[in-house]
């Protein structure tokens, strides 16, 4: 055998995978070329350094913090289950009133909602689905006034309308045919299908395309446009608020933390640390902690004194500490009883 | 079905270990343990029992890893393994053994600066065989690459630490 081929296996015979005629094969070689037995010798020796390595034990338990995030998980989800609930209704009472005083548009409303919150029929009193004409009714009672929508539709009517719907959705045009209003509708000629319920202002769509035989006074006016568009634009702002609020407040604090590292690091020095610890815990425990680093702070374990942020069930610490400071913290953390921790997160900063 | 807190058990030491070796500094290694566990937890419920719990760990602690090292990659090794001194070893104990345990630290200390040298596939290939002792068959499931491929990352891996410590330690290398 040669040196280059005894070489390529000298691992596999460290490792023990070589059969045992190639092992004969490079151990021969071995005994005869002192260069090979040598590179043998300083491979065994990188796996034996390797493998003398010293073994450290874990120096937190961390079993207490992922008991808790555990419990966190399910909160979490609840959490933001019921805030993104909270937000729909919210901006479902927020819209309603709106609906009612002719603020905002069915037009506006669909666009909000990604759906047409009442059938374009709904706006023709022969035409009118129950659903839409109960709606109508109600509008009309509110403001004491009354039309033709109030009375009962032929039967004809509400078939006509129900095709006509069925027709326009199955053909994918419904959208559209929403969108488009009076001028796409007319366009059409559909005029039974667009006659104004006069006093529904949470139709101006429908109303602003009312024929020119409709009862009562038209209610598209370039005033209302704006303003229906105002409140549009308000309640879509509003919307997105809501749903950032409702978003995991973790993602918000992950958000922050570049800044934070940034300002942080800004302040850094030779061999301290800067440390941030976000924890989000329970009650007392919030209390509990902070006296607690606040008595190793004041005994000079820690170097700073740390910066507080407190909320209901949350903390954040800013302090600069060394390797010794960072320990007892975490530490102190991790030894908040079960339950009580929702979510530690731990930045080391230099 | 395995619990969270066996695996803790079972596992914590042995992971945090590789990961201390693997990022070459304590915090971020217990960051990267607890992520891992984190990590774990939520994935408990689709682990197929048909591959060994620590393949599958060591699989989620190693993604940690490298999340961990992509995330310090601006930061300088150097200043790391400064810090790092503290952990390569048990306290210097006083007396006859003061000596000897303080060049067994060293040793350490130098080994690990090595390690850190390696790119990050090469040196989690090493850990995992060298270190942890997996056959290679574990290694390349953990690793996700073919048997041939972990073998390869191992062998390289050892001729680049051959070279650097034969290089650091000089005679000391040789002498055993």
């Amino acid at each position: 055998m040669r040196c280059e081929e005894v070489r390529a296996l000298l691992n596999d015979l460290i490792d023990g995978e070589l059969d045992e005629e190639k092992r004969k094969q490079v151990e021969a070689h071995m005994r005869v070329c002192a260069e090979c037995a040598g590179e043998k010798r300083r491979l065994e020796r990188v796996v034996s350094l390797l493998r003398s390595l010293p073994r450290k034990d874990v120096p937190v338990d961390l079993l207490p913090s992922l008991r808790g995030s555990r419990v966190g998980v399910g909160v979490r989800r609840l959490v933001g289950g019921l805030a993104t609930a909270a937000a729909a209704l919210l901006v479902a009472i927020l819209i309603m009133p709106l609906l009612k005083q002719g603020v905002v548009t069915e037009k506006a409303a669909e666009r909000f909602w990604g759906a047409p919150a009442v059938a374009p029929e709904a706006a023709a009193p022969k035409s009118k689905p129950a659903g839409a004409r109960k709606e109508s009714e109600e509008t009309n009672a509110s403001q004491g006034v009354q039309s033709k929508g109030k009375q009962p539709p032929s039967s004809d009517g509400e078939k006509e309308a129900a095709k006509l719907k069925q027709d326009s959705v199955r053909e994918g045009r419904y959208r559209k045919w929403v969108r488009g209003g009076a001028e796409h509708r007319s366009g059409v000629g559909k005029p039974e299908a667009v006659a104004t319920a006069p006093e529904r202002s949470s139709a101006p769509a429908d109303a602003a395309k009312a024929p020119k035989g409709a009862v009562g006074k038209p209610q598209k006016t370039p005033e209302k446009t704006a303003e229906t568009k105002a409140a549009d634009r308000l309640l879509r702002n509003a919307a997105r608020k809501l749903a950032e609020r409702a978003r995991f407040k973790g993602k918000v604090e992950r958000r922050d933390e570049g800044g934070l590292r940034k300002r942080q690091r800004a302040r850094l020095s030779g061999r301290m640390k800067v440390a941030l610890f976000r924890a989000l815990v329970k009650g007392d425990a919030v209390d509990g902690l902070m006296r607690q680093i606040n008595a190793v702070a004041e005994a000079d374990q820690l170097i700073t004194k740390p910066k507080v942020k407190q909320g209901k069930d949350w903390i954040e610490m800013e302090l600069t500490t060394d390797e010794r400071g960072a320990r007892i913290i975490r530490a102190l953390i991790g030894s908040i009883p079960k339950g009580n921790t929702l979510l530690v997160v731990r930045f080391r900063l230099r | 079905m395995i619990s969270l807190e066996d695996l803790y058990r079972r596992f914590a030491k042995r992971l945090y270990n590789l990961l201390l070796r693997m990022l070459g500094d304590e915090d971020d290694a217990l960051d990267a343990l607890q992520q891992t566990f984190l990590r774990a937890h939520r994935a408990l419920r689709g682990f197929r029992e048909e591959s060994k719990p620590y393949t599958w760990l060591y699989r989620i602690a190693l993604n940690c890893a490298y999340t961990a090292l992509k995330r310090r990659a601006g930061r300088r090794q150097k200043e790391i393994l400064a810090e790092a001194d503290g952990w390569c070893g048990d306290p210097p104990a006083a007396g006859a053994d003061a000596a000897e345990n303080a060049q067994k630290r060293e040793t350490a200390q130098i080994v690990q600066e090595a390690i850190m040298e390696l790119p990050a596939d090469i040196r989690s290939a090493v850990l995992l065989r060298d270190i942890e002792q997996l056959p290679y068959q574990e290694v390349a499931k953990i690793l996700n690459v073919p048997v041939g491929t972990a073998k390869s990352r191992v062998h390289r891996g050892r001729e680049l630490l051959k070279e650097r410590l034969e290089r650091v330690l000089g005679k000391e290398f040789v002498a055993e």
